[in-house]
C-alpha cells in the first residue's frame, strides 16, 4: 500500500478506499518480451499497475514501442473505460510484475473515489494540477517565504552619493538633490566610510539651530554610522533601523563604501510588482536604470512563478514588461538620433515576437521603415539600432549569434523590400530561408510605426496560406524535432559538450509545438503569433477537437513552466540559464507529466503529418 | 522429537487443537494435475528460534497463495507464535523478533491451527522448503496432532533447472532476489520472505510453461531428478 501511494493517483484517494482496492489486487508476472495485452485480445478483463519492471506500447504489427509505462503507472485505463479492446500491443520489457485489479472491482472503485475518477477521466490535467500544487509549495519554501532574507548586495539600487568631509554643506544639499536621495554618506579619497548626513539631519540639526550652509560636512554629520558588510541580510539592516531609530544604513564591500539601504528600499521589496516595474520602465532615461529594471523583472517573475502563476500568463508578462524595455530604450536612443518615431517600427521576432520569452532571451529583432526615407534613413536607423542592440545587450538579453539584430542593415528594411524577402523564401525554399522564416514569421510589432508592422503580417497571413510547397517543407522542418520517447531511460538525451546526458526542453519539448503551430496557422491564415493563440484558432478554423486542443496547449504550457523553474534555480545559484535538464533530478511527478507532455507533441505532429501528407 | 516419543505423545486436547482434527479429517486431497496457469498452492516461510529443523522452535510463519498465475494480497497469512522461551539472542539479529514481540505472539495452537485452515492439504512451494516442513510438522503434531506432510516444491532445488542456470544451484534466497531485482515489501518477516518467494515461484512458473515442464507434477518429477543428481555427486 505504501509504494503505491508514492504514486498519482493512489496518492490521493482516501485511505479507506486505497485499502478496499489492495484487499482486492493480485501480483501477476511477464517474463521479458511476452505480451499482457494486444488489440486482438478483446474487452480487457484486468487493469494492472506495474510494480516492477516496465511494459512498452507497439503499433500493430511495428516493433519499436511508440510509449513506455514504468512502476506506478496504470493501464489499459482508456480501454476498460470504454469497454473496447486495447488499440496498442503491450510488451513487457525486463522481468516485469504488476498489480491486477479485476475490470468490476476497478469499475466498482471509480464509483467509491472520486480523485481516481478524476485521474482517469482527464489524467493530464489531474497531473498537471498537483505538479503546480506542488512547484507552489516548493518555490514558496525556498524563495518568496522571506524576501528580508535577501543579500543587502541585492538591494542596492545606484552607486552611492557621497562627499568628503571638508566639503561645505550647501554642496553636499545639492548632490542630494541632483541624485534626488535622501541621504549622502562623507566618505574620505578611499571610500572609508566618516559619516552619514540625512534629510533628516537637515531638518533637526540645520534648519532648527539655523546651522551657516557654508559649514563643512565633518561638522553637520553623524559619525561612524552604522555599517553592515553587503553580505548581510535586509532582516539585519530593518533590525538595526528599528533599533537605532534610523532610516538608512551604509553598506560597505570589504571595509569600503559600496552604498546605502533605505527603509524605503526594504519596503518596497514587499511590493515589486507589474505596475510599478512598468512604471520605473517608463520613467528610465538611461540603460543602466533599466538595467536595474531588469533586474527587478526577473525578481518579478520568480514571484510569480512561484505564486502558481500559469505560464502562458508568466512568460507573457515576462515578454510584455521585456517588449516596454526595448520599447523604452529604442524610444531614448532615436530620441537622441531625432529620429521621428512615425518613420519605423522596431519588430520582435522569435520567441519575443510570440510572447513566449523566458529567463534566456536571445535578441531577435528587426526593423521596417517607410521607404520615403530613403538609404538615409536606413543608416541613420542602422546607427541607432546598434546602440539599442548594445543596450539590450547590457540589459542582460545576450546578442543573437546569428546576426538577426534590427542593427544588422541586412534586417532593417522598407515594407517593400521585406515582402521581396519572405517572398524569396517561400517561393524558393532552402535550408535558410526556412530557418529565416522560422524567426521571422513570429514577427510583431513593438514600437513606432506600428501599421507597418501590421501591413507586413496582414499580407504575410493572407499569402502564406496557399504556399503548399513552402508549408510542406516547413511542416517537414518542424517533425525533426521529435519529442524523446517514454521515461529516464528512453529520453533521446542532448549530446551537448557541457551538459552530458540531459534533455533539451528547448529543442524537445518546447519546439515541436512552436514550430508545429506556425505552420498549422500559416495553413490556417491565422494571424496570430502566440502558440497557444494560433493553436486555438487554428481549432476554431478547422473544427478540431476541443479537449485534444486543450491536451495540446497543457503539455506545452508544463513544458514552458518547467524550463522557468530550472532556469531560476539556475539563476539562483549563479549559474548561466538554459534548457537542459537531468531527467533524473526532475520528481517521479513531473517526469511522468513530462511524458505525458511530450507524447502530446508526438499527437500533434502527427496532426501535420496528417495534414501534409508526411 | 524422535518417532518413539511421538508414538506415545499426549494427542493435544485442547478446543483449536480438537476443531482443527476435525476440519483436517474434511479437507480433500490437492488437485496436482493440470497447468501450471491453473495452479493453486501456498508458498511458505517460516522464521525458527536456532539453525536446527528438529529441535528449535517455531517463531513465525507467513504464507500466501498463488492460484491461477497470480498472488492474491487478500488471501496471505501471517502469525508470530507467543514463546515461553524466548529464542537465543544471535537469532534475534537474523530474522529482527525481537524477545518483546515473540512473548506477545499467537498462542501456538490458534496459530499453527490458522495456518492449517489457511494452507489445507494444497501443495507448498518454498525455498529450501524441506527445512520449513520440518519445523510446521513438529509444530503441528505437538500443538494440534496433527501429521502435515504436503507435496512440495523446494525453489532452490528447481529454479536452477528451470531457467537453465546451473551456476545459481547453490543461491541463496537474497542471491535470486539480487538477480530479479525483487522488491520485498519488508525485510526478513516470514510473510515478506514468502512474498519475494512466490514472486521467484511465479518467474519459474512462467518459464515452465508450454514446455515439457509445465505441470506440478512434472516439476515433481524434475525436483526428484535434481535430487538424485545432487546425492549422485555428494
Amino acid at each position: 500500500m505504501e509504494s503505491l501511494r508514492a504514486h498519482a493517483p493512489f496518492n490521493r484517494m482516501a485511505s479507506e478506499d486505497l485499502r478496499w482496492m489492495v484487499e482486492r489486487l493480485a501480483l501477476v508476472y511477464f517474463s521479458p518480451d511476452s505480451t499482457p495485452l494486444d488489440p486482438d485480445a478483446g474487452i480487457p478483463a484486468w487493469l494492472y499497475i506495474i510494480r516492477q519492471g516496465a511494459i512498452g506500447g507497439l503499433d500493430p504489427g511495428s516493433a519499436t514501442p511508440r510509449w513506455r509505462l514504468t512502476p506506478g503507472e496504470a493501464f489499459p485505463i482508456g480501454a476498460l473505460l470504454g469497454k473496447r479492446p486495447v488499440t496498442s500491443v503491450y510488451r513487457s520489457e525486463g522481468d516485469t510484475f504488476c498489480w491486477r485489479l479485476s475490470a468490476d472491482d476497478f469499475a466498482l472503485l471509480l464509483e467509491r473515489s472520486a480523485p481516481l475518477r478524476d485521474f482517469c477521466s482527464h489524467r493530464l490535467a489531474s497531473l498537471l494540477a498537483t505538479s503546480r500544487r506542488r512547484m507552489q509549495r516548493e518555490m514558496s519554501e525556498v524563495l518568496i517565504a522571506d524576501p528580508l532574507a535577501q543579500p543587502l548586495s541585492e538591494l542596492l539600487r545606484r552607486a552611492p552619493v557621497s562627499c568628503a568631509a571638508g566639503a561645505p554643506l550647501t554642496e553636499a544639499l545639492a548632490r542630494m538633490r541632483a541624485a534626488r536621495v535622501g541621504s549622502i554618506v562623507v566618505a574620505d579619497a578611499d571610500a572609508t566610510v566618516q559619516g552619514i548626513f540625512t534629510l533628516r539631519d537637515l531638518r533637526d540639526r540645520i534648519a532648527l539651530e539655523a546651522v551657516d550652509p557654508a559649514t563643512p560636512m565633518r561638522h553637520v554629520m553623524t559619525s561612524d554610522p552604522v555599517c553592515l558588510p553587503d553580505a548581510a541580510t535586509a532582516l539585519q539592516a530593518m533590525l538595526q533601523m528599528a533599533e537605532h531609530g534610523f532610516h538608512h544604513v551604509v553598506v560597505t564591500r570589504a571595509g569600503k563604501l559600496a552604498g546605502v539601504v533605505s527603509e524605503g528600499d526594504l519596503f518596497a521589496m514587499r511590493r515589486v510588482g507589474v505596475t510599478s516595474i512598468s512604471e520605473a520602465i517608463r520613467g528610465a532615461e538611461d540603460v543602466q536604470t533599466l538595467d536595474r529594471v531588469a533586474g527587478e523583472l526577473r525578481r518579478l517573475a520568480e514571484a510569480l512563478l512561484a505564486q502558481g502563476v500559469a505560464a502562458e500568463q508568466l512568460t507573457r508578462i515576462v515578454s510584455m514588461l521585456n517588449d516596454l524595455l526595448t520599447a523604452r530604450l529604442v524610444q531614448i536612443e532615436s530620441r537622441a538620433d531625432r529620429i521621428d518615431a512615425s518613420q519605423f517600427c522596431w519588430l520582435a521576432l522569435g520567441s519575443e515576437g510570440r510572447h513566449e520569452q523566458t529567463l534566456v532571451t536571445d535578441q531577435d529583432n528587426a526593423i521596417v521603415f517607410r521607404e520615403e526615407g530613403g538609404e538615409a534613413l536606413r543608416e541613420r536607423l542602422v546607427a541607432m539600432a546598434r546602440r539599442v542592440n548594445l543596450g539590450l545587450a547590457a540589459c542582460g538579453f545576450p546578442l543573437c549569434r546569428g546576426e538577426i539584430m534590427a542593427g544588422n542593415p541586412r534586417w532593417c528594411l522598407t515594407l517593400a523590400e521585406w515582402k521581396a524577402c519572405f517572398e524569396q523564401w517561400m517561393r524558393l525554399p532552402d535550408g535558410e530561408g526556412l530557418l529565416h522564416a522560422s524567426i521571422f514569421f513570429d514577427l510583431r510589432g513593438s514600437w513606432g510605426a506600428l501599421e507597418l508592422a501590421q501591413g507586413l503580417r496582414a499580407w504575410l497571413t493572407a499569402g502564406a496560406a496557399g504556399r503548399g510547397v513552402f508549408l510542406r517543407l516547413m511542416a517537414e522542418n518542424a517533425l525533426r524535432n521529435a519529442p524523446p520517447l517514454g521515461v529516464l531511460r528512453d529520453f533521446t538525451l542532448a549530446r551537448h559538450a557541457d551538459t552530458p546526458d540531459s534533455l533539451d526542453l528547448k529543442a524537445n519539448g518546447v519546439t515541436p509545438f512552436v514550430d508545429a503551430a506556425r505552420v498549422l496557422a500559416l495553413a490556417a491564415g491565422v494571424d496570430a503569433t502566440g502558440t497557444a493563440e494560433r493553436l486555438r484558432a487554428v481549432a476554431q478554423v478547422r473544427r478540431l477537437d476541443e479537449a485534444e486542443v486543450a491536451a495540446w496547449l497543457d503539455a506545452f504550457h508544463f513544458v514552458q513552466v518547467l524550463r522557468l523553474r530550472h532556469q531560476q534555480t539556475q539563476v539562483r545559484a549563479g549559474l548561466a540559464p538554459d534548457s537542459y535538464v537531468q531527467p533524473e533530478q526532475l520528481n517521479a511527478l513531473d517526469r511522468r507529466i513530462l511524458k505525458e507532455a511530450f507524447r502530446q507533441a508526438r499527437k500533434l505532429q502527427e496532426r501535420l503529418r496528417l495534414d501534409f501528407r508526411l | 522429537m524422535g518417532l518413539l516419543s511421538r508414538l506415545f505423545a499426549r494427542v493435544p486436547q485442547s478446543e483449536a487443537a480438537r476443531h482443527a482434527r476435525r476440519m483436517w479429517a474434511q479437507v480433500g486431497a490437492p488437485d496436482l494435475e493440470g497447468r501450471l496457469s491453473r495452479v493453486r498452492c501456498v508458498v511458505i516461510d517460516t522464521e525458527t528460534a536456532g539453525l536446527d529443523p528438529y529441535r528449535d522452535s517455531l517463531i513465525a510463519i507467513g504464507a500466501c497463495r498463488i492460484a491461477a498465475g497470480a498472488i492474491d494480497l487478500a488471501g496471505t497469512f501471517e502469525a508470530l507464535l507467543a514463546q515461553d522461551v524466548p529464542s537465543r539472542t544471535d537469532n534475534v539479529l537474523v530474522h529482527g523478533i525481537g524477545h518483546a514481540a515473540q512473548a506477545a505472539g499467537i498462542v501456538p495452537d490458534a496459530a499453527t491451527a490458522g495456518f492449517l485452515a489457511f494452507a489445507g492439504r494444497e501443495p507448498v512451494v518454498g525455498f529450501h522448503t524441506r527445512f520449513d516442513l520440518v519445523v510446521l510438522d513438529r509444530a503441528l503434531q505437538v500443538h494440534l496432532g496433527i501429521t502435515y506432510r504436503p507435496p512440495y516444491l523446494d525453489l532452490a532445488l528447481i529454479l536452477p533447472a528451470l531457467l537453465d542456470m546451473p551456476r545459481a544451484a547453490g543461491w541463496t534466497l537474497d542471491d535470486w532476489i539480487g538477480h530479479f531485482r525483487l522488491q520485498p515489501p519488508g525485510r526478513h518477516s516470514a510473510l515478506s520472505d514468502a512474498f519475494v518467494t512466490a514472486q521467484l515461484a511465479l518467474i519459474g512458473f512462467a518459464r515452465a510453461e508450454g514446455t515439457a515442464n509445465d505441470g506440478l507434477t512434472r516439476l515433481l518429477a524434475l525436483q526428484k531428478q535434481v535430487l538424485a543428481e545432487r546425492i549422485r555427486q555428494a
